[in-house]
């Protein structure tokens, strides 16, 4: 061994660690390539096991935690490329074991950073430290430029490369999971349109509205359901337990002849305004309106004479009628004004028409707060359906017995439910009771006989050429049990006869049974052929009975039925799910008819 | 024949090639006489240069006596054997006083024992009592001797070559351990190859034998020892021979299952410094100038062998001290950087 030209201690120093630089890097470098192999098998296992698991599981968070996964994966190389960074020393000792150098670098480096002391052979021990750096200079120029090639740990890579082969198939084969999941999202996104619907039907029924209005109270009712459908939507079972819950209070807060009243106090407002003016001022039968113009006619009532205040007087005993349906309030003063007026006394009339007015307003202002309930009940009752809808799949439950058939509403466009996708069979529904007998008063003009089992009772004339005999189908549309199965008693009551009307029909199994019905068996909510039944199927009794029209040749005018009819259309309105504006058009088709002939 | 002390500095400015130089001339020249035996050989010059002593173990036959002889003559050294018996006594080995007569007058004077030599043979020394045994090695360990409250310094090197046959027990006095301590290395005897052994038989039976030639004197030895102790090492690497030590313990963190079950004593901190000197020497003679755990690991077995005291089922179930050695050497790695 030749020693090297004598060098002072800190340039060879500075040479080995200049020399030991280039190792340095390319030993992180293969570092990083180990850690990273292991960190990738690491992510690549646990990616499989997540997406094992989210075949087995719906787990909505995977592609979530997948995406952390990664992220953690990256992070942990960052934090190891700063932790495994290797020293000098470390490069030294690991290029020793790598060149088989026999600890010369890792030796040379340690021993450059101590001093002899005061030993005694200092001198010599200076010297052989001396040697030892040259040696070791000599040694790492002998070294290979490429010590440290990036080797791939086997097992890591085999790992990871099985862990990719098994997550492709994981990932590209249908997950039965994801129906699942796409059925909650799908119900959260319901729970968010029904949520902002409940709000917007809150801020019209609170909007300048404050307690004790009871608008006010649901509106904060509302808004609550809205905030705790957003909250939990995975909730179902219980959002739609307080909506059912909701829309029962509602309903319950419902007068049952508001509509009733509400179309005669249009009737009798529109009347009293054309009694006042003399001409239609008031086609709309706005009671505000008719008040207005009771007034003005109180006040010229000094001016007519005694024969025209006993025309007023008889016009306005004509309209009793009416009015005893608008409202006991208004009756009277209507009865007092007319009183006033026959005797002459004006004073006391126009204290009766002032009163006439007021309680048209005030009648005006509880058929809005019911109208508004309404509205809000049908609101809760379709975010409810829509709710139900959405929910995902269970078993059916069993129908509601069915109601007894009542309807003598002729059902003509009624549109069939829309089937289900994935329901459940539902239990069959029970048996309705029969339907009672047709009321319809419309004179039967069908040839076919009827087939009701129960005797009709139609007592008009038929207008067919042939004799009157009861020839609907009536199938009770509007009759029969509830049902909550998805297919739904169609309600295509065909008769529009005054033939009886069956019973309801036997609710039916097999494709007619899923469950969850979508409340949507007559058309969609807003459609004006959209009159639903107020249950589902019961079971139907197929009239087997004939009508019992005469077949007599007679007309009669609609005015001796419109009563009749109106009693039964607005009973009808009271008693089933009917969109607001249908009720309004059933209203004004009513009213407008009601200004007589 | 100079004989500097080991304690002066540094003067002859022996070379760390000089010292592989000189080393190899010395293991050549054995080698000319001792046929095969290369590991032992090498292992009895680290010793030598150590300062220290060996006891060899073999059977009898083996060359034990050849090769110390070899040494005397290669190392130009003073040279004595004395064959242990048990009616050997302390005197007989370390001397006595003499009643002489000198100038009419009656005087003790002190006669040296074979001890005062540079290389000393203690042939079968579990042969001797304890007592005879125990003066031999106060003598290896202080290097002096004590006679009528006279000490008698012995000149270096001194270099102690105790045989033991594993064979015949009988009537022999084992060494205690912490007289088997004194001893830096203990060299087992390996039975020669057949292609050694035909070699042993030509050169023995002809009509010449081979001779060594004195190749080294006692003051070169000296310059030896003093430069393997100059030679730096490091930290690392002395560390790793602290664990190796520490690992014979059962107690130790790093000791391995063997150790646990069958050790009862490891090894004492001159097993340490027994492993941290003959690396340096090791380095030395292969030309190095830094100890590597390498060479830690080439002069484990013999340091230590002697030094981990098996407990009583580690001696009944046959488990050497060297498969501990092994055992331990597997257990510590050495530090190693990916």
């Amino acid at each position: 061994m030749n020693p090297l030209p004598p060098t002072t201690r800190e340039s060879t120093i500075l040479q080995l660690r200049r020399g030991l630089r280039p190792y340095q890097r390319r030993l992180w470098l293969r570092r990083l390539v180990r850690d990273g192999a292991r960190i990738a098998a690491f992510v690549a296992a646990a990616g499989l096991v997540l997406a094992g698991a989210a075949r087995l599981t719906p787990l909505g968070w995977a592609p979530l935690a997948a995406a952390a996964m990664v992220v953690a994966g990256l992070l942990a190389l960052l934090i190891d490329a700063a932790r495994v960074r290797p020293t000098l020393a470390e490069t030294a000792m690991a290029l020793d074991s790598e060149q088989g150098l026999r600890d010369r670098l890792a030796s040379a480096l340690a021993l450059s950073e101590r001093t002899p002391g005061d030993r005694p052979d200092a001198k010599s021990h200076e010297a052989l430290v001396r040697l030892q750096r040259e040696d070791a200079l000599r040694s790492l120029a002998a070294a290979d430029r490429r010590a440290f090639r990036p080797r791939l740990p086997q097992r890591a890579l085999a790992s990871t490369v099985l862990c990719a082969a098994l997550i492709v198939p994981a990932l590209v084969l249908p997950n039965p999971q994801s129906a699942i999941l796409a059925a909650r999202e799908e119900q959260r996104d319901a729970a968010e349109q029904q949520a902002r619907r409940l709000d917007q039907t809150a801020d019209r029924l609170g909007t300048g509205r404050e307690s004790p209005d009871p608008r006010a109270d649901v509106a904060d009712e509302l808004r609550r359901l809205a905030k705790s459908l957003r909250d939990r939507p995975a909730d179902l079972d219980e959002h739609l337990a307080r909506l059912g819950s909701m829309e029962d209070a509602l309903r319950s807060r419902l007068e049952p002849g508001a509509e009733q009243r509400a179309a005669a106090m249009t009737s009798l407002a529109r009347s009293l305004s054309q009694l006042a003016t003399g001409s239609d001022s008031n086609p709309a039968g706005d009671p505000q309106h008719a008040a207005e113009d009771l007034d003005e006619m109180a006040e010229g009532l000094d001016d007519k004479s005694p024969a025209e205040h006993a025309e007023l007087a008889r016009r306005l005993a004509e309209m009793e009628p009416v009015a005893r349906q608008a409202g006991p309030e208004a009756r009277g003063a209507l009865h007092d004004a007319a009183s006033a007026l026959a005797r002459g006394e004006t004073a006391a009339a126009r204290e009766a028409l002032a009163k006439l007015g007021d309680a048209l307003e005030r009648g005006q202002r509880q058929v809005d707060l019911n109208r508004d309930l309404a509205r809000a009940a049908n609101d809760v009752q379709d975010a409810r359906r829509a709710l139900a809808g959405s929910g995902p799949t269970r078993a059916g439950q069993g129908g509601q017995p069915g109601q007894p058939g009542s309807s003598s509403i002729p059902g003509s466009s009624a549109a069939p439910g829309q089937p289900g996708s994935s329901g459940q069979p539902g239990q069959p529904g029970q048996s309705g009771q029969p339907g009672q007998p047709g009321q319809g008063s419309q004179p039967g003009q069908g040839n076919q006989p009827g087939q009701g089992n129960q005797p009709g009772q139609g007592s008009q004339p038929g207008q067919g050429n042939q004799p009157g005999q009861g020839q609907g189908q009536g199938q009770g549309s509007l009759g029969g049990g509830g049902s909550n199965a998805r297919y739904l008693g169609s309600g295509t009551g065909q008769g529009a006869t005054r033939g009886p009307t069956t019973g309801n029909r036997q609710f039916g199994t097999g494709e007619l049974d899923p469950v969850y019905a979508d409340f949507d068996r007559l058309g969609r909510p807003g459609d004006p052929s959209y009159i639903a039944g107020s249950g589902g199927d019961g079971q139907i009794d197929p009239g087997s009975g004939q009508g019992a029209g005469t077949g007599n040749d007679g007309i009669v005018p609609y005015t001796d039925v419109y009563q009749e009819f109106q009693d039964l259309a607005i009973t009808t309105l009271d008693r089933s799910y009917v969109p607001v504006d249908v009720k309004d058009y059933v209203r004004d088709y009513f009213s407008r008819l009601g200004g007589g002939p | 024949m100079t004989q500097p002390a080991l304690d002066q500095p540094l003067v002859t400015g022996l070379s760390p090639e000089g010292f592989a130089d000189r080393a190899q001339l010395i293991e050549r020249e054995i080698q000319r006489v001792i046929v095969g035996q290369d590991a032992l050989v090498r292992q009895t010059l680290i010793c030598l240069v150590a300062n220290g002593h060996a006891l060899l173990e073999g059977v009898p036959g083996l060359g034990k006596t050849m090769l110390v002889r070899t040494i005397a003559e290669v190392l130009d050294c003073t040279f004595n054997r004395i064959q242990f018996t048990p009616d050997l006594m302390p005197a007989d080995i370390v001397g006595t006083n003499v009643l002489v007569e000198e100038s009419g007058q009656r005087v003790f004077r002190f006669q040296p024992g074979p001890v005062f030599a540079n290389l000393l043979l203690a042939d079968e020394i579990n042969r001797a009592t304890p007592k005879t045994q125990s003066a031999l090695l106060e003598a290896m360990q202080e290097q002096q001797v004590s006679v009528a409250r006279e000490r008698h310094l012995l000149s270096p090197p001194f270099f102690v070559l105790a045989t033991q046959n594993p064979l015949e027990m009988e009537g022999t006095y084992p060494l205690p351990e912490a007289q088997l301590d004194r001893f830096l290395f203990k060299l087992w005897v390996p039975f020669p190859s057949e292609a050694d052994l035909i070699t042993i038989v030509e050169r023995t039976t002809g009509s010449t034998t081979a001779h060594a030639q004195a190749v080294a004197d006692a003051s070169e030895i000296v310059a030896m020892q003093r430069l393997a102790r100059s030679v730096p090492i490091a930290p690392h690497v002395t560390a790793y021979a602290v664990s190796v030590l520490a690992a014979t313990h059962p107690d130790g963190p790093r000791a391995p299952q063997l150790v646990r079950e069958y050790v009862r004593y490891g090894g004492s901190p001159r097993g340490a410094q027994a492993l941290v000197l003959a690396g340096k020497i090791n380095a030395l003679l292969e030309g190095r100038y830094n100890v590597a755990t390498d060479d830690i690991r080439a002069v484990a077995l013999p340091a230590l062998r002697h030094r981990v005291i098996r407990n009583f089922e580690g001696e009944a179930e046959g488990i050497t001290s060297d498969a501990i050695v092994r055992a331990v050497l597997d257990a510590v790695a050495p530090p190693a950087v990916d």
